[in-house]
């Protein structure tokens, strides 16, 4: 087990999740509100300390972090490169073909595949593949990640979570609903969720995963959020406007992930590689190129299920 | 005489003559001793000997050399070491102890002394006393001697107490003086334990190597000559089977097996029946070596699977000795068993260089003298066959696994070809079993066929027509045969067909008996049958032909009917034609019925599917088409490269065409519907997609390489051109039992969806995909008018010379055809015209007056003439010269006159022809001239049609020579019979009646495919053998293995005559076709076979021996045991492996337990679910035993493929995952199912691939690419053929029966449906219990509980405080359904409970349907009407528990979280009794709704816009403000509750 030192996150988390009975009239309302990760970390030491996870990796060749070389912040947006597009919702308002109208088409349930405000991309993961060699390993925290649907919608859409930490998943909405995760590395979950079911049932993640767990509900199948475990803390979700912040990440350059779920493929790419100088912020954004969105993956589907309808 | 002195001889020179004599005697005896002690075995029992003591000295050293045992004995030293030294510390203690001991000792027994003392003093006084009692003295003395006696007894008593004090402190000195010596004696004892193995292996060693001088000469001298009667240990080692006779001769006798005379340690294993001297060829001469290297030689070692031989716990026991019930060793090696030398043994060796080998050894030769010599090592399985009859368990088995696999394949080869269409393999005499079984199944369904074209029948189906004229559009074909064509119901059901007619089936069999007993007396009979036969022979016909082993009953009626018919036909009352009546016996019932198919498509309506053209171009040389089929090829073979056959040939494959198509019967095929128009694009994705990969492959689909049926991708240049084609390949797709009853294509349910615009029919789609690439063409053959001469086309100068043939010019004749035209020549001598047949040399030198030069001339010339023409040959011939007149002729014509030859004089033949008639009545022929005959009445036919007629007769001839109808459904040969040899005997057919006849020849030149010389290629695989130079271990054992059958046929044996006749068959020929007829030729056609697949059938056929041993001995499995041999069977049969795995996946890695996910129970999971898991799914054992030279340990584990490792990551970070599908166990550790397992690249060892499943894994992967899917592995396993793990405990077995009959939709998210194949009935019922008894689940019956009032009661009982608490006017109260049933308040709550909103958002449920709004994304589950029928009540709770448990891969979820209250108005909202009620609601299904009808919702959804059939949930209500209180709050119940 690895040293049981000192970093903390900050998720600035269930407040808003609990508030989030937002309007979703408005466009981008889908994002996650949680926007950033704040990391206190002070100590030297290897990351990786969970039984399940991948080995650590070798820091990237071309300048590891300096050896107890500080810390710095990287602070950035992701930047869509043309007009954020308008989707239309998956479910339109009073829609009485949708399954369970009456919950799941009083308000629109939007289309988040692309959404973000101020040409800024939200739901963007950015994160690293395994702790930097020159950060402290960190516990999990233990105060639980909420997981909540709210009119067939899942809250949030993109959430950051950290292995072995406890999800509460709960239900605002006054029919069974069935949350379905689909992870690589981990056993999935597929549990029925109760009605308006306010205490819920908790899951984990036990290994870290190496891009985000679909999550799906199987009852009503537009409903899809995304879920990424980690053995460590450093990892981010863009806000809304597609902003965020590491606040401390040991001084070198890293090589970021950067995952959205509207790119073919889901990495827009695999090195973004930042370079952080002990106590000093730099500020780098992230381009999203127009061209890398596929606007919907089901177009072109040749998928022939025995039923009476053909989906070309 | 009177005696004297005189002698004969010279007695000094006698007594020389006589010592010299006696000497020589002396040494003859001594030189005889010798020789007859000097056998091998000897020597090999000592040597065997040696290995055994050297092994156990390697041991003993071994044990000795323990690290640890060195360890511990070095320890227990110490602690003896210790001990002695304390021992002696305490020596003066001990000696005062002694002392004391010995004192102590003496005073105890001096005590005892005289408690013995004292005690003869009691014994008197009690005398004393008796004796006065006796003697009657006075009370007074009595009382004296009473007193006496009683201190007497005290004075013992005290003594007594005195000795056991005494003793008592001596029992304490000595406790005393053992303690000085417990450690010393523990610690000894501990050394004595540690040694104890060593101890008996050194006794072992004594016993063989005694190391004393006495025992060790005692052994030797055992040994010696004569002294060795008597129980030495060097001796012959009989086994006596009693029961396991061995045919000598004429007689049998008891088997006597010397065999371990010399393989003296075939038996010796160590635990876990591990051969204790593993077989090897070790690099060392010693036996120290041997040991060393741990490989063996033989005779020295151990048999190389004594799990399934020789040990006791072998299913084949052979213990030393023997005795009833054991197997020795020749019942399976064959050989001489009573044999105590290598050579009389008869052992075989694998190939001519090992016999060259042995030669040179043991001057081994064979010895043809004893009839079964052992069978060499590449044969050996062969064997199995006498014993085990059904062969599939040879092949798959639970504890031995591939026990035989090279002979199972020889047997699945046989049944993929169809060699049983010729050669029957008849595994019954009698009704004994002998053997495997191989033999068509009976053709019931081609008789009934062909007796609906019966010209009776033909009529009564026309009239029919007429009278229903008007809703019945005129069809092209004068009746529909196609039994599909007939309602099911209409043309199945005896009960419909037997209500046409009054009589029974017993009547009609007294009527048909007393009209053949009483001819004069029985009008009423005769009218009465004959009524019989015309109401019913029509419906019985269609019902047998649809459902030919279903229908016995109709089956039987019709039998009885024709023959009823055939008894009438003798007053000319009959009803039916000849030919209907003759094929009465194709209709009994058989006591062994074969149960083979044919495995040919059917040809009955081959003109709706194909031309002329194409069946003469595919005839003619299969591969030439399609280069994978397994038809083989009968023309173009090594006896045809002749001119007579090269003229012959075309007519034969015309004729074949010809008749095909003249007997093609019609059917009515089916359209798309009306307009549609066909999408090729999507028909090319319905056709990867629905399942036609799974037993096809076609070209546009590279990664699908099935071959149960043949490749698709040039269907489209064989069928028809044009719409009919098309109709025929969309019926074909859509009904494939229509064309072909029999066939084994599956109905794959491609019928039409959606209606207008979104009508699509998969099969005109499939069609139209198929189809592209258009029609092929083919040309018919074409022959000329020809002559009949065979002419030397190189007349060569020497050839010239040689026949003193001196003029230039001229054609020299090689022979003529037979009955050719030159044949028939006519010469004129004098004034009559007498015949001149051409004969060889003859040398043609005028062609009707002018000079001919060459071969080529005279064909130009005839081939412009006509045929009937004449023509004048000048011939000279040995030297004359001669006028030869001939007619032209035409090689039909010819082929025609040869086949009619063997029935009619030459003058009738010419006479047919001149009538164009068959020289006999219709009625009475019975062979295939029928062709040639036409009725009394008709007119003779005219040029074309004589032409046909005569085509028809070649085809039918060649048909019957070559045996077509053996593979295919053939018109008109519905009773011919199998034109092979029977093979159940095979493997013991005389040596002395195969005729290899110039085989040896032919192989000096040739054999070989690329024309080399077999010869050659033996000789050069010995040199290399020689040379021990083979590039490869498969070079090496292909080419030795041509060797051996090579020398084995030029030593006339079976195995190498085989071998050749299925490389090349016709090659017997070489030679012999220039002394044969034509039709004499050998017939059987060369199949596609490579060497390897020879020799697994060559083995096969080898072990048919028929003779099977002693009852018992029979492998006669019943229960689980059999009906598992039988479902391997059928899912072979029909393929039913290639979409469902019945194996998953094995992977084998090195994993360090700690890094498995424990299998940990949370709060969300119900804690009855594990005590139900470990039941249905009991641990498995993890750890493979097999561990890395580093030590690490390789864990194996059953599961699906997730994700393959991501190929952008770095090498030591790819990751395999796998879906865990069983409970595992490693140590401590236990894995639930269901559990992500990483298996790291860089630790994988293997991958054993599933059993089955290849189409399904490629579909997974084909929909995994489409967006609908993106790469989720559980959704697209969820659209694919599942898995069949566990089969057994799930699925009851009554409704595996009827599904794998019919089966109905049953999924709703899979793109394929399950097929309905052709099962016979008891064919379902067989794999319907193979999945259960694989299981070790109950089967045939289920007893389901849950549907008992027991168990309602007992529920009742228990969950009454919670039962019905919150529940106002719902259904609770009302218990009693519309129909008046009773429904218990349990029962009333659970269906509650089900119909709850929770199932119904994925499945129909209650009555209602499942509200699907995108069927391509939307889940939907199967309707769940079907569970109670379906499903077992265990399996359904664990299920309803933890769905990913039993499928990791599901999208069901688990319902109730057992941590979790909802539906608080049913049972108290606890999760755990409302999953079990959930699981009786679906046991008790179809009783619940027949009660309480269709599920009506509670409360009004319909004012929320709902839907009725939405099961939606009315809109929230108004929400409390303390929302996260509401669950703990009971009440509101009506606001919680869920409608």
């Amino acid at each position: 087990m690895s040293t049981k030192t000192m970093r903390t996150i900050h998720l600035v988390a269930s407040a808003a999740f609990v508030a989030s009975t937002i309007s979703f009239a408005g466009c981008g309302g889908g994002a996650s509100e949680q926007p950033t990760v704040v990391l206190k970390a002070r100590e030297g030491g290897s990351g990786g300390g969970h039984i399940d996870g991948p080995p650590p990796t070798p820091t990237p060749a071309n300048g590891g972090p300096a050896p107890a070389g500080g810390f710095g912040g990287w602070k950035g947006k992701v930047v869509f490169g043309g007009t954020l597009p308008q989707l239309p919702p998956l479910i339109a308002q009073g829609d009485a073909t949708a399954k369970d109208p009456a919950v799941c088409a009083a308000q629109p349930v939007p289309n988040q595949r692309l959404v973000g405000q101020d040409g800024g991309v939200a739901n963007v993961f950015i994160y690293l593949r395994s702790a930097p060699s020159g950060a402290a390993a960190a516990e999990a925290p233990s105060e639980e990640a909420v997981f909540d649907q709210k009119g067939c919608v899942f809250l949030p859409h993109a959430m950051f979570v950290r292995t072995d930490q406890p999800i509460r998943v709960l239900s605002d909405d006054p029919i069974a609903h069935n949350t379905h995760t689909f992870p690589k590395r981990n056993s999935s979950f597929n549990q029925v969720i109760g009605a308006s079911d306010r205490t819920g049932v908790t899951f984990q993640y036990s290994r870290a995963e190496s891009e985000p767990v679909s999550v799906k509900c199987d009852f009503h199948a537009w409903m899809q959020a995304y879920h990424l475990p980690l053995d460590h803390p450093f990892a981010a979700v863009s806000a809304a406007d597609g902003s965020f912040e590491f606040p401390d990440l040991p001084a070198g350059t890293h090589e970021f992930m950067v995952w959205h779920e509207g790119v073919r493929g889901g990495f827009l790419t695999r090195a973004f590689k930042v370079t952080v100088q002990a106590d000093q912020s730099v500020e780098q954004n992230i381009d999203y190129p127009a061209d890398k969105f596929a606007a919907n993956a089901e177009n072109g589907a040749r998928t022939i299920v025995l039923s009476s309808l053909i989906r070309k | 005489m009177p005696a004297n002195e005189t002698v004969w001889r010279n007695l000094k020179r006698m007594h020389v003559i006589f010592a010299v004599s006696s000497a020589a005697l002396l040494v003859t005896v001594v030189w005889m001793l010798a020789g007859d002690h000097a056998d091998p075995w000897r020597d090999f029992q000592r040597t065997s000997e040696k290995i055994v003591a050297e092994k156990l000295r390697a041991d003993m050293s071994e044990y000795q050399r323990d690290p640890e045992r060195v360890a511990r004995v070095r320890e227990v030293q110490e602690q003896l070491e210790e001990a002695r030294v304390a021992y002696e510390a305490t020596a003066q203690e001990r000696a005062e102890l002694e002392r004391k001991l010995a004192a102590q000792e003496h005073e105890t027994a001096v005590a005892e002394e005289r408690v013995r003392d004292r005690r003869a003093f009691l014994d008197k006084r009690r005398a004393d006393y008796d004796l006065a009692v006796r003697d009657a003295l006075s009370p007074a003395r009595l009382a004296e001697l009473l007193e006496t006696f009683e201190d007497e007894q005290r004075r013992v008593d005290r003594l007594v107490i005195e000795h056991q004090e005494k003793a008592a402190e001596l029992a304490e000195l000595r406790a005393q003086l053992a303690a000085y010596t417990k450690e010393r004696d523990e610690a000894q004892a501990e050394l004595r334990r540690l040694e104890t193995d060593l101890d008996l292996k050194h006794a072992a060693l004594m016993y063989v190597e005694p190391d004393d001088w006495f025992s060790a000469a005692k052994r030797k001298i055992m040994g010696w000559p004569i002294i060795d009667g008597f129980n030495s240990p060097i001796e012959v080692k009989h086994d006596w089977m009693p029961d396991l006779r061995v045919k000598l001769g004429m007689s049998s006798a008891a088997r006597f097996d010397n065999c371990r005379t010399c393989h003296l340690l075939i038996d010796r294993v160590q635990a876990g029946n591990i051969p204790e001297f593993p077989h090897g060829h070790p690099q060392s001469d010693d036996i120290a070596g041997w040991v060393a290297e741990n490989k063996f030689p033989h005779p020295y070692a151990t048999h190389p699977r004594p799990d399934l031989y020789i040990t006791a716990s072998s299913p084949h026991p052979a213990p030393p000795g023997g005795g009833p019930g054991t197997f020795g060793c020749t019942v399976c090696h064959e050989g001489q068993g009573s044999a105590t030398s290598f050579d009389n043994a008869e052992h075989t060796a694998d190939n001519p260089h090992q016999s060259h080998v042995w030669d040179k050894k043991h001057g081994h030769h064979p010895n043809h003298y004893w009839e079964y010599p052992m069978y060499s090592g590449r044969l050996l399985e062969a064997t199995c066959l006498k014993c085990h009859h059904q062969v599939e368990e040879l092949g798959e088995n639970p504890t031995y696994g591939a026990s035989a696999p090279k002979v199972v394949e020889g047997y699945h080869l046989i049944q993929d070809y169809g060699c049983f269409g010729c050669h029957e393999v008849q595994g019954f005499d009698d009704t004994r079993s002998i053997g495997p079984d191989i033999r068509l199944e009976p053709n019931y369904t081609a008789v009934a066929e062909q007796l609906l074209r019966d010209p009776f029948v033909l009529a009564q189906s026309e009239q029919k027509r007429r009278a229903n004229g008007a809703q019945v559009p005129a069809a092209p074909a004068p009746a529909n045969v196609g039994p599909a064509a007939e309602a099911p119901g209409e043309a199945a059901t005896s009960a419909a067909t037997a209500a046409a007619s009054p009589l029974s089936l017993d009547e009609i069999r007294e009527m048909t008996l007393q009209v053949n007993r009483r001819p004069n007396e029985t009008a009423t009979e005769k009218a009465a049958l004959r009524t019989a036969v015309r109401g019913d022979v029509a419906a019985l016909a269609r019902a047998v032909a649809a459902k030919p082993f279903e229908s016995t009953a109709d089956r039987q009626r019709l039998y009885a009917l024709i023959e009823a018919d055939r008894a009438l036909a003798r007053f000319d009352m009959a009803t039916l034609s000849r030919s209907s009546q003759n094929m009465l016996d194709e209709l009994k019932d058989f006591a062994h019925p074969g149960t083979m198919r044919k495995v040919g498509p059917a040809l009955r309506h081959i003109a709706l599917k194909t031309t002329p053209e194409w069946v003469e171009y595919w005839t003619e040389e299969p591969k030439r088409f399609r280069p994978d089929t397994r038809m083989p090829q009968f023309f173009h073979l090594s006896n045809q490269h002749d001119p007579h056959a090269e003229e012959l040939m075309p007519v034969e494959l015309a004729g074949i065409a010809q008749y095909l198509m003249a007997k093609s019967q019609p059917l009515d095929l089916m359209s798309p519907p009306e307009g549609y128009q066909p999408d090729a694009a999507r028909g090319a994705e319905s056709f990867a997609q629905r399942g036609c990969l799974a037993c096809h492959s076609h070209e546009k689909f590279p990664g699908s390489e099935e071959d149960f049926g043949p490749d698709l991708s040039k269907v489209h240049a064989k069928l028809k051109p044009g719409d009919e084609g098309r109709r025929w390949l969309y019926t074909w797709i859509s009904d494939p039992q229509r064309y072909h009853p029999r066939s084994k294509m599956p109905n794959l349910f491609l019928e039409p969806e959606g209606e207008g615009d979104s009508l699509i029919d998969p099969a005109a789609d499939i069609a139209e995909f198929l189809l592209q690439g258009g029609p092929g063409e083919y040309e018919a053959a074409e022959w000329k008018p020809y002559l009949g001469i065979v002419y030397d086309e190189t007349f060569t100068d020497d050839t010239r010379r040689r026949l003193k043939f001196d003029r230039a010019g001229g054609v020299r004749v090689l022979g003529a055809m037979e009955q050719g035209p030159a044949v028939r020549a006519m010469r004129t001598v004098g004034d009559a015209d007498v015949l001149a047949p051409l004969r060889m040399n003859d040398v043609i030198l005028t062609f009707d007056g002018a000079p001919v030069s060459s071969a080529a001339e005279i064909r130009a010339r005839v081939e412009a003439m006509r045929v009937g023409e004449k023509v004048a040959l000048g011939v000279w011939r040995s030297g004359a010269e001669q006028e030869h007149r001939l007619i032209v002729s035409d090689p039909l014509d010819d082929l025609t006159r040869m086949f009619l030859s063997k029935n009619l004089t030459a003058a009738k033949v010419e006479q047919t022809f001149q009538d164009r008639n068959y020289p006999l009545p219709v009625d009475q022929i019975k062979g295939d001239e029928i062709e040639l005959a036409r009725a009394a009445d008709s007119a003779a036919p005219d040029e074309a049609a004589w032409r046909e007629m005569k085509l028809n007769y070649v085809g039918r001839r060649t048909i019957s020579r070559y045996g077509c109808y053996g593979c295919h459904d053939v018109p008109e040969f519905e009773t011919a019979r199998p034109i092979g040899t029977t093979l159940q005997d095979w493997g013991r057919k005389d040596v002395t009646r195969l005729a290899p006849e110039h085989i040896h020849e032919y192989l000096h030149h040739h054999g070989e495919p690329d024309g080399g010389s077999t010869h050659e290629r033996v000789a050069e695989a010995l040199r290399v053998a020689e040379s021990g130079s083979f590039a490869s271990e498969e070079d090496r054992d292909r080419e030795m293995s041509a060797a051996y059958f090579y020398h084995n046929l030029i030593n006339h044996g079976r195995d190498g005559f085989l071998w050749q006749k299925l490389r090349d068959p016709r090659s017997y020929d070489f030679e012999k076709i220039e002394t044969r007829g034509y039709d004499e030729r050998l017939r059987m056609p060369k199949f596609p076979l490579d060497e390897e697949q020879i020799e697994a059938i060559s083995t096969f056929v080898l072990g048919l021996v028929a003779e099977p041993p002693a009852e018992q001995y029979i492998y006669q499995p019943t229960g689980p045991a059999a009906d598992r041999i039988a479902g391997e069977g059928l899912l072979r049969k029909y393929n039913c492996t290639a979409c469902h795995m019945v194996e998953l996946p094995f992977v084998k890695y090195v994993a360090d337990p700690a890094m498995l996910p424990e299998g940990r129970m949370t709060d969300a999971d119900h804690p009855e679910a594990l005590d139900l898991l470990l039941r249905l799914k009991p641990p498995r054992d993890g750890r493979t035993g097999e561990t890395l030279d580093s030590g690490e340990a390789v864990i194996g584990f059953h599961g699906l493929l997730v994700s393959e490792p991501d190929p952008e990551e770095e090498e030591e970070l790819q990751e395999f995952y796998f879906d865990l599908w069983e409970t595992l166990q490693v140590g401590e550790k236990r894995v639930f199912p269901g559990s992500r397992m990483i298996v790291p690249k860089t630790t994988l060892q293997e991958i054993e691939p599933a059993r089955g499943g290849d189409f399904a894994l490629w579909l997974v992967d084909r929909l995994k690419a489409t967006p609908a899917v993106r790469d989720n592995t559980s959704l697209a396993w969820q659209m694919s053929p599942p898995p069949l793990y566990k089969e057994g405990i799930k699925v009851q077995n009554a409704w595996l029966y009827r599904f794998l009959r019919e089966p109905d939709r049953l999924r709703f998210t899979t793109v394929l449906r399950m097929p309905k194949f052709n099962l016979a009935p008891d064919e379902a019922q067989a794999l319907a219990d193979y999945f259960a008894a694989v299981d070790g689940a109950s089967y045939p019956y289920q007893a389901i509980p849950q549907r008992e009032p027991p168990y309602l009661h007992a529920m009742e009982q228990a969950l009454g405080p919670i039962l019905g608490a919150s529940v106002a006017g719902a259904g609770n109260q009302d218990s009693t359904g519309g129909n008046g049933e009773m429904i218990s308040p349990y029962l009333n709550e659970s269906w509650e409970m089900l119909n709850a909103p929770l199932c119904i958002k994925c499945h129909s449920v209650g009555g209602r349907q499942v509200q699907i709004q995108d069927p391509a994304t939307d889940i939907r589950g199967p309707d769940l009407r079907h569970t109670a029928d379906r499903l077992r009540p265990d399996w359904l709770q664990l299920w309803l528990y933890k769905p990913s448990w039993i499928t990791p891969y599901t999208s069901m979820p688990a319902p109730r979280a057992a941590n979790s209250r909802d539906y608080l108005h049913l049972f108290d909202g606890q999760p755990g009794p409302q999953t079990i009620a959930l699981r009786d609601a679906l046991m008790n299904y179809h009783r619940i709704l027949e009660a309480r009808g269709r599920y009506e919702e509670q409360s009004p959804a319909a004012e929320l816009g709902a839907p009725e059939t939405n099961g939606a949930e009315p809109a929230p209500a108004p929400a409390p403000a303390d929302n996260d209180d509401s669950t703990n709050a009971p009440a509101p119940a009506a606001a919680r509750r869920e409608p």
